[in-house]
């Protein structure tokens, strides 16, 4: 592991976007797992995304609503997680080594895009 | 020479898309009811979003990313969210507005109802957006759009006195037989009408899309200052003549019909069918843009790909969303609500949204980490900030003037 | 929470402004009754410019049709709504309502027939129907002047 470097986690990662080694869009950076090192000093572990991270930090009923239908639909209460090992720069945006398709976190992108978009001829060419 | 027939090409487009359902209708009546007196209401809202179209612009070119994208980032997920939900629906009521009035400028032109053909404006709304290029949409509904100069041929071909005109437009008072709660709740439609709020998304969005780069600034300011103004010399000719040809006929505009009839009586059928041309431009390019818009922002706030520069297929939750979007406003126009009235309603609810959608862009374009060198400058700042509280004044009279008024009537 | 109070105000603020009242004291009803007649003055004013411009060759067929028919279709409703108030206990009131309700009748009847005479393309009834609108039009505008 390459020498630890400091952050404030609102300045710097927080609601940043997060994009894969081909520049395309994955996230935003909902909410960050933390651990504690034998120090006792907190690091990033993971980047997590997707409304059962965002909701409980927009708070309010849209944020409570958002992660209760989220999880349901998901069946599970933990949102998906990037390893923050991917990440290979922290900029303006943050920038992950591998592709998006590598990792598992865009479910409701990949479903939409099986079952509604790709049934649509022309979905292959940009314009 | 490339590079003039480009900015050329930009000023036009920028006249010419100015006008959209908003500003058709709400001129139109105003200039049927209040004669020329509320013109400084029109032109105060073309300097507002000269202002603010020119900071998104500016934004987009040196940030390379969207507005809801920094907004979020900038302000904090609370804030961005209610800045989205805000932003969202007064951008879905205007998309609502602007298919409608597609339909009901068709319905002008071929006499079959307007409810007849919504589904079929629908299908070429979503059609352009999922295969015609973005470049092509802008220009060419732009470029159509120019056509609608024929409001100021019309205005000419009255021969008014201009002298008195002037006069009217220079000491706005209001007329005897209105109020002055009205006067001023129309003063905040006309405001809201130039200061739509889905055109900063548009702008800074269809930035990205055009891969604008800190070289493009220039050319994407003499867009915004020549352009937009002399667009909103267009509204301007609109309230003129109605203002000269309904207005002492005691004809009050609620329906487009009336919107062209001054045209007719000033210039004939061929100006008359120019006219009907220059709606259904202006009204479906305004479509697309808030289709799109309403696309860009909820895509831009989550961090979803988004943007036609990529394959459909890699910006899947982008297009639902838009298409999402666009069965609502067909289904919106389908309860036969009149599409005049849905348009009422959005350009005042644009004005009451308009502190949400402004604020964080002049944050943004104040922000030294985002713009390096490029942020404001002082009178931009000194201007943006006397525009803040007037937006802030229209947005919170808006609500109470509207009860009360009972929206104008 | 907040964004919830927004949604709220927002549509009770549409759903209030579109609302209207019943007519309680003479001076309001008076009121209602110059209202409707100003109303129906502009959808009248508008079919006649529509007519004459058709007549001077100004006007397309199909966008006269749109008009005409928009303008009967408000005018039928001002009528509607006007007729629904119930006037307050007084002689007065009563003939205000005869009065603004035959000018919107009459109006109501020569737009009908102007409507069936353009499809027709009945030029001769067109021209009667419009000088009959005229009229009306005069006598609305009369009523206002006579009694605001």
């Amino acid at each position: 592991m390459s020498a630890a470097r400091e952050f404030d986690l609102e300045l710097h990662l927080l609601d940043r976007q997060v994009v894969d080694a081909d520049g395309r869009m994955v996230s935003k950076v909902d909410d960050l797992e933390l651990n504690l090192d034998d120090g006792g000093n907190p690091y990033v572990t993971a980047i997590l995304v997707g409304p059962r991270a965002l909701g409980p930090r927009t708070g309010g009923h849209l944020g409570r609503w958002m992660t209760a239908i989220a999880a349901r639909l998901a069946g599970s209460q933990d949102p998906p997680r990037i390893d923050f090992g991917h990440v290979v720069d922290i900029g303006e945006e943050i920038k992950l080594g591998c592709r998006v398709d590598d990792l598992d976190v865009q479910s409701l992108e990949d479903w939409i895009r099986e079952k509604v978009i790709s049934r649509i001829p022309g979905s292959n060419h940009a314009s | 020479m490339k590079r003039i027939f480009g900015v050329a090409l930009g000023i036009l487009t920028a006249i010419g898309g100015f006008v959209d359902i908003g500003d058709l209708v709400t001129n139109a009546l105003v200039g049927s009811r209040f004669g020329l007196s509320l013109v400084w209401a029109t032109l105060v809202g073309v300097v507002g979003i000269c202002l603010y179209a020119e900071m998104s612009g500016r934004v987009a070119a040196i940030t390379g990313r969207g507005t809801f994208d920094l907004v979020r980032e900038r302000l904090g997920p609370r804030v961005g969210m209610a800045n989205l939900v805000a932003s969202f629906l007064v951008t879905l009521l205007t998309f609502a507005a602007e298919v409608g009035g597609v339909a009901l400028a068709l319905e002008l032109a071929t006499s079959v109802n307007y409810l007849l053909i919504v589904p079929i404006v629908g299908v070429a709304i979503w059609f352009v957006i999922w295969r015609v290029k973005f470049s092509v949409l802008e220009n060419t509904f732009g470029l159509l759009g120019l056509v609608l100069i024929v409001f100021g041929v019309a205005l000419w071909k009255l021969n008014p006195d201009w002298g008195d005109l002037f006069r009217q437009i220079s000491r706005p008072h209001k007329p005897t037989d209105e109020s002055l709660p009205v006067y001023f709740y129309y003063a905040i439609a006309l405001f809201g009408a130039a200061m739509t709020p889905y055109e900063v998304f548009f702008f800074s969005s269809g930035g990205v899309e055009e891969k604008w780069t800190k070289k493009d600034i220039i050319t994407e300011r003499v867009n915004v200052f020549v352009g937009f103004p002399l667009g909103g010399l267009l509204s301007v000719a609109i309230a003129a003549v109605a203002a000269l040809v309904l207005l002492p006929a005691n004809i009050q505009v609620d329906t487009i019909g009336q919107v062209g009839l001054p045209v007719a009586v000033a210039a004939g059928k061929i100006a008359l069918a120019i006219a009907i041309l220059g709606f259904v431009a202006a009204t479906f390019g305004a479509a697309l843009e808030t289709g799109l818009s309403c696309g860009y922002t909820v895509a831009q706030y989550y961090g979803w790909q988004w943007g036609k520069f990529v394959r459909p297929k890699e910006a899947s939750r982008f297009h639902l969303v838009v298409l999402m979007a666009l069965i609502a406003a067909v289904g919106t126009v389908l309860t036969t609500i009149d599409p005049v009235k849905i348009t009422e309603y959005s350009v005042v609810f644009s004005a009451v949204a308009l502190p949400l959608t402004y604020f964080p862009i002049l944050v943004i374009a104040n922000d030294p980490d985002y713009m390096g060198t490029e942020t404001n400058g002082r009178i931009s700042n000194f201007l943006a900030s006397i525009f803040l509280v007037i937006i802030v004044v229209a947005s919170v009279a808006a609500i109470p003037l509207m009860l009360y008024t009972k929206a104008g009537q | 929470m907040n964004v919830r109070a927004c949604l709220a105000v927002f549509t009770l603020a549409g759903v209030l402004s579109g609302c209207v009242g019943p007519a309680t004291t003479v001076a309001a009803y008076k009121g209602k009754a110059l209202h409707a007649a100003g109303d129906a003055l502009s959808q009248v004013e508008t079919a006649v410019l529509a007519a004459d411009s058709l007549l001077s060759g100004r006007l397309m067929q199909p966008y006269t049709e749109v008009v005409i028919s928009q303008a009967e279709t408000d005018l039928s409703s001002i009528q509607n709504s006007f007729d629904s108030i119930q006037p307050p206990n007084s002689a007065d009131s009563d003939k205000l309502r005869s009065t603004v309700d035959d000018m919107l009748s009459d109006g109501l009847t020569s737009l009908s027939e102007l409507r069936i005479a353009l499809r027709r393309s009945d030029t001769n009834t067109v021209r009667h129907r419009t000088d009959a609108l005229r009229h009306t039009a005069d006598q609305l505008d009369r009523f206002d002047e006579e009694h605001s």
